[in-house]
């Protein structure tokens, strides 16, 4: 009998039975502090990841606008639909759109389109663009409903409303609910303790850049902005396990004494009482006077995490330095001394567009204890910094990866590698030693010898090329795989997704693919 | 609630800046004298003040070294500025500098970077160079600009205002939403209409001239010139003061170098097309013409002509003519409704006069000592309101313009320090600029002055290693320039860290 167990639980291992002990990616980046690290694969591991094939890809009807797509799907390991339980992918596109997808087939198990009465004015706040692309924005977020098997999907669409639906058929839960103006732009959504959070950027439709805090047992939205330009981290706000929501905030002036926070980062926390949202802590950097003048937003998801008893946080910016804080105070007693700067590690030239760091941190810890921050970085690495482990140079973007250390009583953050070069590396994924990234493809010059700043879609896209995705090997940064040519299209401010021997990543031309160990 | 709700969203949205860019951008120095009016005046700036001044922290920021031979006493002209630029490296401040051999160079003001430099290609001159005919490049560089009165400008407030926190009642969503509403059903402004077409984005130039007398326009980013360069002057003439205005490029020429008669010359940019006007006894000053807000040109002789031309085709509208010799450029301001000029005199005079009509002698100071040559005047408005001129001799001479019911008068202001062979000043924020340019033997010094009272208020000592010929100091963003013989560029200002 014991024998027969065993035999089953291999077979059902070796069948990636995601049923048993499976992955969920219910949120951008993975989880509320937005690690964006996969702790619960058990499929993929740097040995059977070169074995990866194109396991599928399906073409989702949904509109591009302006150069948004697809968001990096969602991942629900075992849902009850009418026809079983089954490994969904909820996959939000930009043109109001929901999908399931059957995660094993690529088939859509049901669609819902948000339907809007919202008209866009014809000039409305910062107008339709690249930076203010209308539709919806923010990559959804999944939260458990209490019953096993059943998940609710939390969305927020083009006119603002929130949106929650059952995740076995997409039907609504409970009535769209006012949440934002419409026509803005907010990020990711976060959900940490019935509350769903999230910021906004760009100005878009003419609202102001704040975060929103939309308190699900009362219906009560608190604000708390501006802050700077905008906040605009690729995955949203990071949320510590004292309920403070971190983000960086753009460009703009930084004058805390005035109550400005721009190029800085700021957390805020919901009053439980009244729903208001506080401001609990803030940093600027030392040279934010610089960063505004050379527009080196502050502008990436940060990622929060364990270490030796304290919860540190990693964020960084268009500058291309990593800042190393800790969450009982994030710049020290004045604000402007995080635990660790990292030197320059790109953008030797001081752009605001093609360089620095962009999107989202990403962090792990490896079976020795090893603490890992992982960060992207666009352009050519900075000539002055150096790795132990490199491969090759570093023309477009890369993965670089550091350890969290203590050095005279000091913590650090002490190169570790420097992935091979990719085509504007994104943020990257860690799944069971292996770092799963990609370089987009995307053109993401705003601005041109002749005229100078010309953002706009009709220049850059016939400039993108296409997506590539890499899998390394977390601990030496080694590649271990490449898509080659096998992405088509490009993507702009999306993700990856990694569960259950499949990474996911969706395309400008609406292509969901799925890459994965074969069966 | 309304109320309410507009005070939110105001907070949020402070009127007039809610897209305004911080710490970036104010009005530049885009030729000689800084612009049309020859006024070398930058109304405001950020951190350059009376106030500031008197505090430690203007410094020495850095020099960077410029691969250029000088020609005769020529070396680097005042940098032309470009305060705030997004460009395909970057946001950029950038500082222009010709070389005498034909060099332009292009200079990161905030890193000390080279952004770009060129040689301008330039047929060899069969020209020996003497001191009044030194050959090479002589005039300045310029951005196109326009004729009108600078506005007071400055740097927006920012984006966004003070951080508010709010609650929006349950199932309301968030208070945003209404004060939105509210906002975009505000009425409209009576007399906005329809705003006109955004004429998308368009390039910016900086303009040259080489000894060979071809014209030059070049994209700031890269000093590539998107049109072959245009014939404008004879080759080898002593050319000064250029300035671009609507599409057309003027410029003085003096001392009848080359094959160059002295004159005002005017290049349709467009079309090729160039215009002369020439004066007899050469062009007074080193500034070449003045404009009024209308295009109007003005210029003035050494035989004491000052002459009224029409834009573009530079026929003559009307003139002055005095028994003076003239040794300044003109400088053109608005003083109680009328349109002023100031110009020097060789035996010690500064001479006002009205532009209404033909132009007419209003006011003169004298005493000043004769072989009175500064070469170009400054002028700015006090924050009193009064107007002040300055000259360079033997220090930086400052003069009130008063007078009221019709009557306008000069009154003695200040006179600082003895400077050594001074340069003509530059005033920033009530600041006055001043260079003592020193010979080969001594290096130049830089001055801030009060502008009100002519108190020093810093020098640069012993930073600046060379002397200075020509030319002048220029200023904007917190930032001053100086180029020296030597070739190198120096800037002073407030640090920051990068």
């Amino acid at each position: 009998m014991r024998r027969l167990c065993a035999m089953i639980a291999a077979t059902l291992s070796v069948a990636g039975c995601a049923f048993c002990q499976g992955a969920d990616w219910l949120t951008d980046g993975g989880n509320p502090q937005r690690t964006a690290w996969q702790k619960d694969e058990k499929i993929f591991n740097p040995e059977n990841v070169r074995n990866m094939k194109l396991l599928w890809k399906i073409k989702l009807d949904n509109e591009p606008r302006q150069m948004h797509s697809l968001f990096p799907p969602l991942i629900i390991n075992r849902v009850n639909t009418g026809a079983g339980p089954k490994q969904l992918l909820i996959e939000a596109g930009v043109s109001d759109n929901i999908y399931a997808i059957d995660a094993e087939t690529g088939e859509v198990v049901w669609k819902k389109h948000f339907e809007t009465g919202f008209t866009p004015p014809p000039n409305g706040g910062r107008g339709a663009g690249i930076l203010c692309p209308g539709g919806q924005t923010a990559t959804p977020v999944i939260g458990p409903s209490g019953t096993p098997g059943r998940y609710t999907i939390y969305a927020a669409s083009w006119d603002g409303r929130l949106h929650q639906l059952n995740a076995s058929d997409g039907e609504d839960i409970a009535p769209p609910a006012k949440f934002m103006p419409s026509n803005g732009k907010p990020y990711a959504l976060n959900l940490w303790k019935n509350v769903l959070y999230t910021h906004t950027a760009q100005g878009c439709g003419g609202n102001p850049n704040v975060v929103y805090a939309y308190d699900l047992a009362t219906g009560k939205v608190g604000t708390w902005g501006p802050a700077g330009g905008g906040m605009w981290g690729r995955s949203g706000p990071a949320i510590s396990s004292s309920g403070v929501m971190y983000t960086g905030t753009g460009d703009g002036r930084w004058d805390p004494e005035n109550g400005v926070f721009g190029n800085g980062i700021i957390g805020v926390k919901q009053d439980p009482a009244t729903k208001a949202l506080k401001l609990d802590d803030y940093y600027g950097p030392s040279n934010a006077e610089w960063l505004v003048k050379r527009d080196l937003d502050m502008q990436v998801t940060p990622a929060i995490f364990n270490y030796k008893g304290r919860e540190l946080m990693v964020d960084a910016g268009k500058e291309c330095r990593v800042y190393l804080m800790d969450t009982e105070s994030i710049g020290g007693d004045d604000h402007r001394t995080p635990l660790y700067r990292t030197p320059l590690l790109c953008n030797e030239d001081v752009n605001f567009a093609s360089a620095g760091i962009w999107g989202s941190m990403a962090t792990w810890e490896d079976s020795k204890g090893t603490r890992w921050v992982l960060t992207p970085i666009w352009g050519p690495k900075h000539s002055a910094f150096k790795a132990p482990v490199e491969y090759g140079e570093v023309k477009d973007g890369a993965i670089v990866a550091f350890k969290v250390e203590e050095k005279s009583g000091k913590l650090q953050l002490t190169p570790a590698w420097v992935s091979r070069d990719m085509n504007r590396a994104e943020p990257p994924v860690i799944a069971n030693g292996v770092v799963f990234a990609y370089g987009n493809g995307e053109d993401t010059d705003q601005a041109y010898p002749d005229v100078g700043l010309a953002d706009v879609a009709e220049r850059r896209i016939p400039g993108s090329t296409h997506a590539v995705l890499y899998a390394l090997d977390a601990v030496t940064g080694k590649e271990l795989w490449s898509s080659g040519d096998q992405i088509a299209s490009w993507n702009h401010w999306t993700g990856l997704s990694v569960g259950n021997g499949h990474v996911y990543i969706g395309t400008y031309d609406s292509n969901l693919y799925c890459f994965g160990i074969k069966k | 609630m309304r109320t309410r709700i507009l005070l939110y969203l105001c907070g949020l949205f402070p009127i007039g800046t809610v897209q305004a860019q911080f710490g970036r951008g104010g009005i530049d120095w885009m030729t000689a004298g800084s612009d049309a009016q020859r006024s070398s005046w930058i109304r405001n700036d950020p951190k350059i003040s009376r106030e500031s001044m008197q505090k430690p922290g203007f410094q020495f920021l850095w020099k960077v070294k410029l691969n250029n031979e000088p020609v005769q006493l020529n070396s680097l002209s005042p940098a032309i500025l470009l305060d705030f630029y997004i460009g395909y490296r970057g946001f950029r401040s950038l500082a222009f500098v010709g070389g005498s051999s034909n060099n332009v160079f292009a200079i990161d003001t905030d890193l000390a970077r080279i952004e770009w430099q060129r040689r301008l290609p330039s047929a060899a001159s069969t020209h020996s160079g003497t001191p009044g005919c030194p050959g090479g490049m002589t005039a300045n560089l310029a951005r196109p600009t326009v004729s009108a009165f600078p506005m007071p400008g400055g740097r927006g407030g920012g984006r966004g205002g003070p951080a508010h926190s709010g609650v929006g009642s349950a199932g309301e969503g968030a208070v945003t939403i209404a004060a939105v509403s509210a906002i975009a059903n505000l009425p409209a402004p009576p007399g906005r209409g329809t705003p006109p077409p955004n004429p998308g984005p368009r390039p910016s130039y900086i303009d040259a001239i080489s000894s060979d007398g071809m014209f030059h326009h070049m994209y700031v980013s890269t000093g590539l010139e998107p049109t072959p360069p245009v014939p404008f002057l004879p080759p080898d003439a002593n050319a000064q003061g250029l300035i671009v205005i609507d599409e057309t490029a003027y410029v003085a020429t003096d001392q009848n170098c080359g094959s160059s008669p002295s004159g005002i010359w005017a290049l349709d940019i467009l079309t090729g097309h160039v215009s002369t006007w020439q004066a007899d006894a050469g062009v007074a000053g080193s500034s070449g013409a003045a404009f009024a807000p209308d295009g109007t040109v003005f210029a003035a002789t050494r035989k004491g002509e000052l002459v009224v031309l029409e834009p573009k085709t530079l026929k003559v509208k009307g003139s002055f003519t005095s028994d003076k010799e003239f040794t300044s450029s003109p400088v053109l301001f608005e003083h109680r409704g009328k349109l002023l000029i100031a110009l020097a005199t060789k035996d010690g005079q500064i001479q006002l006069f009205d532009t209404s009509d033909h132009p007419a002698l209003v006011a003169k100071i004298a005493g000043i000592g004769d072989n009175f040559a500064p070469g170009a005047l400054a002028s700015w408005v006090g924050p009193d309101g009064t107007r002040w001129l300055l000259a360079d001799n033997r220090g930086i001479a400052a003069w009130k313009v008063v007078g009221q019911d019709g009557t306008v008068a000069l009154q003695p202001g200040w006179t600082s320090r003895e400077l050594f062979s001074p340069l003509a000043p530059a005033i920033i924020n009530g600041v006055v600029f001043a260079v003592s340019g020193g010979s080969p033997r001594s290096p130049a010094v830089l001055y801030a002055f009060d502008g009100t009272t002519g108190k020093e208020l810093w020098n640069s000592g012993k930073t600046v290693t060379s002397f200075v010929h020509g030319g002048g100091v220029t200023a904007i963003g917190g930032q001053v320039y100086l180029g020296t013989y030597d070739g190198h560029l120096y800037a002073f200002g407030f640090p920051i860290e990068h």
